[in-house]
């Protein structure tokens, strides 16, 4: 099955900080095929949030698609390294939000989490600024 | 006389060609001068955000590096945990690796904070990056474009004062004397116009017999006002 190994990149953008928010993120397959691109707005919220519920959303794209091994790359340094136990996470929304994602990753056979720079996750920024820009 | 007032024309259209140009020319190292300005004014915004992301980069390398020495601080205390003898060391080593958890935490938030900043600021940088490369291309296109006028006005120039020493030699000489005083005198026009007897160089008024011969052609006449050289010119025909 094609779907069984995904690739996730995500991406959470804010204008302000706080401020209105929107998460990106898109899916391919191992060939790089897109399964999935598509954005969502979060309302008010704080960039690391926003980077979190992206990632939250894509993992349940993923898992909708019967995902089991996923490859998750993500332009936040600070996200990966604390889903990698590198960093704790310390706020208390951050921590429920993290909770959810560690929940969520618990449902894959096989996952991975790795930094890569923002011009390589221009697809997941874009869809991210074009939540908010089509809703504000 | 009648072909020589038209030489007289032609000159004085040609002088006040050669004056527009040479403005026009004499602006364009001052725009050249604007443009440099404010480009090196942006490469300056630019390097001062990229110096303050550098900036940042080596605090977080060095508070990872203090982080990491803590880190093998406590190893290195629990180690020693495993060869004490006595209550008393075994309490004091329990309380060593407290103090280093609590500073390394301490830390660890110093850490998440620049890691924050970083990610932040490394948005803002992108953003101005990419702003900055179109108003490169953009700077080089103005500049471009300010050295190809600056040729252009030149070769303009060459042309009109051919054309000019080549109409000089067509005039008499003590009419071209006498053009180029009252042109000197009278800010570059020395000869004008007169439309329903106005005098279109000191829009005053000439006498109605003086409007009459100006008509008729007869001889090279002056306005009594500014003694600029006048023909008539039929405006109506002119719109």
């Amino acid at each position: 099955m094609l779907n069984e190994h995904l690739n996730l990149f995500t991406d959470g953008a804010c204008r302000g900080n706080p401020g209105r928010a929107g998460a990106g993120i898109v899916l391919t397959n191992r060939n790089g095929e897109v399964i999935i691109a598509s954005c969502r707005y979060l309302g008010l919220c704080t960039n690391n949030i926003a980077e979190y519920k992206a990632l939250i959303i894509g993992l349940e794209e993923a898992l909708k698609r019967r995902c089991k091994r996923i490859n998750i790359y993500l332009d936040s340094e600070l996200l990966v390294k604390q889903i990698n136990g590198a960093y704790r996470v310390k706020n208390e929304n951050l921590k429920m939000l993290m909770k959810e994602i560690r929940g969520l990753l618990y449902f894959f056979e096989n996952y991975s989490v790795e930094h890569i720079p923002r011009n390589k996750n221009t697809t997941a920024d874009r869809l991210a600024n074009k939540a908010i820009d089509d809703v504000c | 006389m009648k072909e020589q007032l038209s030489f007289l024309i032609a000159l004085q259209k040609l002088d006040l060609e050669i004056s527009k140009v040479s403005l026009k020319k004499k602006e364009l190292p001052v725009k050249r001068a604007k443009l440099d300005e404010d480009f090196e004014k942006l490469k300056a915004d630019i390097e001062e955000v990229r110096k303050r992301y550098e900036a940042l980069q080596r605090s977080r390398k060095e508070k990872e590096d203090r982080l990491k020495r803590g880190q093998e601080a406590i190893t290195k205390a629990k180690d020693r945990l495993l060869e004490v003898k006595t209550n008393k060391e075994y309490q004091a080593v329990l309380k060593e690796i407290e103090i280093i958890e609590a500073k390394n935490s301490e830390i660890e938030d110093e850490v998440i904070k620049a890691l924050e900043d970083i990610d932040q600021l490394k948005i803002t940088l992108d953003k101005e990056e990419k702003e900055f490369d179109i108003r490169c291309r953009q700077y080089e296109r103005d500049k471009n474009n300010l050295e190809e006028e600056a040729a252009s006005k030149e070769a303009a120039l060459l042309s009109y004062q051919q054309r000019v020493f080549e109409l000089k030699k067509q005039i008499d000489g003590e009419l071209l004397k006498r053009y180029e005083t009252i042109k000197r005198i009278r800010n570059g026009l020395a000869v004008v116009s007169v439309w329903k007897e106005v005098c279109q160089g000191c829009h005053m008024n000439i006498p109605p017999q003086l409007y009459n011969d100006v008509q008729k052609l007869e001889g090279l006449l002056s306005c009594p006002n500014c003694n600029r050289i006048i023909y008539w010119q039929n405006q109506n025909n002119n719109a």
